[in-house]
């Protein structure tokens, strides 16, 4: 029954013509974010291959070529990533501006649910960086005590 | 000629999918918000205690360049880090202001929480687009 209620009460609010127009503006900054930053990954990556190149032409140091080749490869990853999760923020402004534009809740729940996922997987990856800088932090914490008592 | 596409002429209710998946979205971007303002926060920190061997290294490096050129670099991090700090503050106000809406069926609440994501979304694109526009200059130099 409280269930139930709950379920009714959802309806008392809704996108009214304030907040409509909010979220277009949120779709539509959205799709120039989630474009931008995919093609802002696609020259990192062109960089990092023009890179690759320079250092390999001034020096012939193995080094220079792994530290290069790794930069390249880094920046691929970067690309991919990119990609897959500012796939569903495009989705989400596509879907939303979509469903406000034709009224339809099923065009909006599609764009919510991509920006659901969205979140998910920056906050998964806010989890991983965090974890990385918290050991990186520890590793400097524990190279310093080694090196005052030395 | 008459425009014909359709215009919004009356309210999009919010249905048990749209709400519960809202709902879903909030601890997200809480998460979000909170744990890259205590980041930024850290920053902070880090930079207010290492600032002056920061410029130390910096002057041995750099002998060319003056005080005023290290103290408007300082000042240019700080207001990266205020910019940064303001978007993830208006994200956390869209989570919490939308969640008392959802809880309490405020309409007012709602529409400030999607407009406090509209102020996070315009950072965002903007951010975005700097990046980009940063990446192409690095490619022309």
């Amino acid at each position: 029954m409280e269930e139930q209620n709950k379920l009714d009460n959802f309806f008392n609010i809704s996108f009214d013509p304030k907040s409509s127009a909010g979220l277009r503006t949120v779709a539509k900054w959205s799709m120039v974010a989630a474009i931008c930053s995919v093609c802002g990954s696609l020259l990192g990556v062109v960089l990092a291959i023009l890179g690759k190149n320079r250092t390999e032409e001034s020096s012939g140091l193995i080094s220079y070529a792994f530290f290069s080749t790794a930069n390249v490869a880094g920046s691929i990853v970067v690309l991919i990533l990119s990609a897959a999760f500012n796939y569903f923020l495009y989705s989400f402004s596509v879907n939303t501006l979509k469903g406000l534009t034709n009224l339809d809740p099923g065009k909006l729940n599609e764009g919510l649910s991509s920006l659901k996922t969205y979140y998910k997987i920056l906050g998964i990856i806010m989890i991983v960086a965090m974890g990385i800088v918290l050991i990186g932090f520890f590793y400097i914490l524990i190279m310093y005590g080694t090196r005052t008592r030395n | 000629m008459e425009d014909n596409k359709p215009e919004i002429l009356s309210d999009l209710p919010i249905d048990y999918d749209a709400g519960n998946t809202l709902k879903k979205i909030l601890p997200w971007t809480k998460f979000i918000s909170i744990a890259g303002i205590v980041f930024l926060g850290l920053i902070l920190i880090i930079l207010i205690f290492t600032s002056q061997r920061l410029s130390d290294s910096f002057k041995d490096n750099n002998p060319d360049l003056g005080n005023l050129w290290i103290l408007s670099m300082l000042v240019g991090v700080l207001v990266v880090i205020v910019v940064f700090g303001y978007s993830l503050w208006m994200l956390l106000r869209f989570s919490i202001l939308v969640k008392k809406a959802l809880e309490t069926q405020d309409q007012e609440s709602f529409n400030k929480g999607i407009q406090s994501m509209k102020i996070y979304s315009i950072f965002i694109g903007v951010f975005a687009a700097l990046g980009l526009i940063s990446n192409i200059y690095n490619l022309i130099i």
